[in-house]
């Protein structure tokens, strides 16, 4: 029996998992990777305190960091969650893991293109993030597969940094709101590619070729590029939690402002979550502050004191 | 004079993040921090709980990290004191005294501070004697004699917590009842090293370079004793750093400031991150993250200006 079990892999999971452990709870992780969405990043450099890190190294560090407060951590898919007398019951690789509370921190996860080359170059020049990645394309070429505002979005950021941006349509125009169209426009760096679909993604170590397939004349044409960034929006694969927590239309789990769900007990951090930022500082801190509400919670349910402020283990200068 | 797009008031784990996130953008902004910068960080030596540093990191050199990675991306940090704002009109004002500034939006990030009694021999012997913080601090009082003030639930929380280091611990309340919820005073009145005064406050701290002593006045007979004492807690809750805020912007009646939606104000284009929003959390990631928040929000509210 564990006091809280945290579903996901990523900053969110680990970041929570600190926070438990410090509060003296028995906590299990159990997540289907470890780095979650920032493995989808080659380098994370606005991380606050880290120059410069890499998005697996960043997890894997606040893993290690949970790991000196006794978490425990199991490689696994989630299939069924279901509460039970006194917690819940999670089911992963059939086995059964039972706990008093739950930490949702599964993230989410972007839309694949789905083509060949694809899983290949991800993280290797295949950015599913603008905002984390478009500094990185200084002066160099990119290409922006997508759909509507987030697309726009990620274009317009990349016209800061990029030498050159193909915007890949599959029709003879951009979608996506009147405003931020105007905006595309007028930028000289960005130039429509009507009419094509990504067939295939090749290169050495890195990105290089895009393979397009004109939908138009049915003709083949290659881009070469230092970048492509996928802007197909989220898939939230929370499935297996639709049954125990409110979710809203994008099948994202609903919090409150203290990081709780619509069931007692179970609290949700990360990009599962329906808030709209999708950031490692803020998934990080969202852990902390799911942690801390799941202690008050536990710690209220058995009569002892509820939360006051974690600052054991930092001392004072004297 | 110029306009800035954004000033970030305050220059704590969520004033920093904000600025880190914002001068990435692009947005160049303007970081206030402050003559005493860093926020509560400064003040403490090992942080084991910032996610990312498995080996822990000095509280100091954390934020000198934040302030190298701001600067690094282009922010501009100015270490003034902000005086006095208007957020009556656009662009907004903000005076330091010495200089005044324009913004289109702003992040106010200017933390909470311990509150103090407010003597000038409390200030003398701060640190000396005089703690705000019974985890910082209760460690250098093993075997010793010390009184808690206050008589809410953290005063409960932290005398309890003392008598695993105090010989005695004596709560020490203004008022004749307890503010402390009644499971919070049960805990402390089952304590046998804990003992109750009401109606009772300290007038004056004593002691040469060291507190040895204070000055207790019963409120009702207007009686003053002196007596021995190893250490004072003064645990009369925290308070938002608002001051300068007040009548400009929404604020609940604790001081804190009113959000919605996590960093929005009732002023669009002003939002808010870290302590002086949160009573709750108070933890150096939790304040970075709602800086990133308020970062991100400032960005999307500048660029539909601009669209």
């Amino acid at each position: 029996m564990y006091d809280v079990i945290i579903i996901g892999g990523g900053v969110a999971a680990f970041s929570a998992a600190l926070f438990s452990g410090r509060r003296g709870l028995k906590v299990l992780v159990i997540g289907k990777d470890v780095g979650g969405q920032a493995n989808s990043t080659d380098t994370i450099e606005n991380y606050p305190g880290l120059e410069e890190s890499g998005g697996f190294e960043l997890v894997s560090s606040i893993r290690r960091q949970a790991e000196k407060w006794g978490l425990e951590f199991i490689e696994a898919e989630v299939s069924k969650v279901k509460p039970v007398e006194n917690g819940f019951v999670v089911e992963a690789f059939g086995n059964q893991y039972k706990s008093q509370s739950l930490i949702l921190a599964f993230g989410k996860t972007p839309r694949d293109l789905e083509v060949p080359g694809e899983s290949e170059f991800k993280g290797r020049g295949i950015s599913y993030c603008a905002n984390c990645d478009a500094p990185l394309h200084k002066g160099q070429t990119v290409a922006v597969a997508g759909f509507g505002d987030v697309s726009l979005d990620a274009i317009l950021l990349l016209s800061k940094y990029a030498k050159h941006i193909y915007a890949l349509s599959k029709t003879d125009k951009l979608f996506g709101h009147p405003m931020l169209l105007k905006s595309v426009v007028k930028k000289s760096n960005v130039e429509l590619v009507p009419f094509v679909e990504i067939q295939e993604i090749t290169g050495q170590s890195r990105i290089e070729k895009l393979k397009l397939l004109e939908r138009n004349t049915g003709t083949r044409k290659d881009l070469l590029v230092d970048g492509l960034f996928v802007e197909l929006g989220y898939v939230v694969n929370a499935e297996f939690v639709k049954d125990l927590v409110a979710l809203d239309d994008n099948s994202q789990v609903v919090v409150g402002a203290d990081q709780s769900t619509s069931t007692p007990g179970v609290f949700a951090a990360g990009d599962c979550t329906n808030r709209p930022y999708k950031q490692a500082a803020i998934s990080a801190g969202e852990g902390a502050a799911a942690a801390l509400a799941c202690y008050d919670y536990l710690a209220r349910l058995s009569g002892r004191t509820g939360l006051t402020s974690d600052w054991t283990q930092i001392k004072r200068i004297k | 004079m110029a306009t800035h797009k954004l000033i970030i008031i305050g220059s704590g784990p969520a004033g920093l993040t904000a600025g880190i996130y914002a001068a990435r953008a692009g947005l160049k902004p303007v970081i206030l921090a402050g003559l005493t910068f860093g926020g509560q960080l400064m003040l403490t030596t090992e942080v084991e709980n910032f996610p990312g540093f498995p080996e822990g990191i000095l509280g100091p050199d954390l934020m000198q990290n934040f302030i190298k990675q701001s600067e690094r991306f282009g922010a501009q940090i100015v270490y003034e004191d902000v005086v006095k704002v208007d957020f009556s009109s656009k662009p907004f004002k903000l005076s330091t005294g010495d200089h005044e500034y324009l913004a289109e939006s702003v992040i106010i990030s200017t933390g909470a501070s311990s509150m103090w009694l407010g003597l000038p021999s409390e200030e003398k012997f701060r640190g000396k004697g005089v703690s705000s913080c019974a985890t910082c601090d209760g460690f250098f009082f093993k075997g010793k004699e010390i009184i808690v003030v206050g008589g809410g639930d953290s005063a409960m929380e932290e005398a309890t917590y003392l008598t695993k280091f105090a010989s005695k611990v004596t709560v020490l309340n203004r008022s004749d009842s307890f503010r402390a919820s009644k499971i919070m005073l049960d805990r402390a009145k089952a304590n046998p090293k804990i003992s109750f005064e009401t109606s009772k406050t300290i007038e004056e701290f004593l002691g040469n370079g060291k507190l040895t002593a204070v000055k207790v006045k019963d409120i009702t007979t207007g009686k003053v004793d002196e007596r021995k004492i190893d250490g004072v807690f003064i645990a009369i809750g925290h308070k938002p750093n608002t001051e300068v805020f007040k009548g400009q912007i929404d604020l609940d009646a604790k001081g804190y400031i009113n959000s919605i939606d996590q960093t929005k104000t009732n002023i669009p284009g002003i939002f808010v991150g870290g302590d002086v929003r949160d009573y709750r959390y108070r933890q150096a990631i939790t304040a970075s993250g709602m800086g990133c928040m308020a970062a991100m929000d400032a960005e999307k509210y500048l660029g539909m200006d601009e669209a």
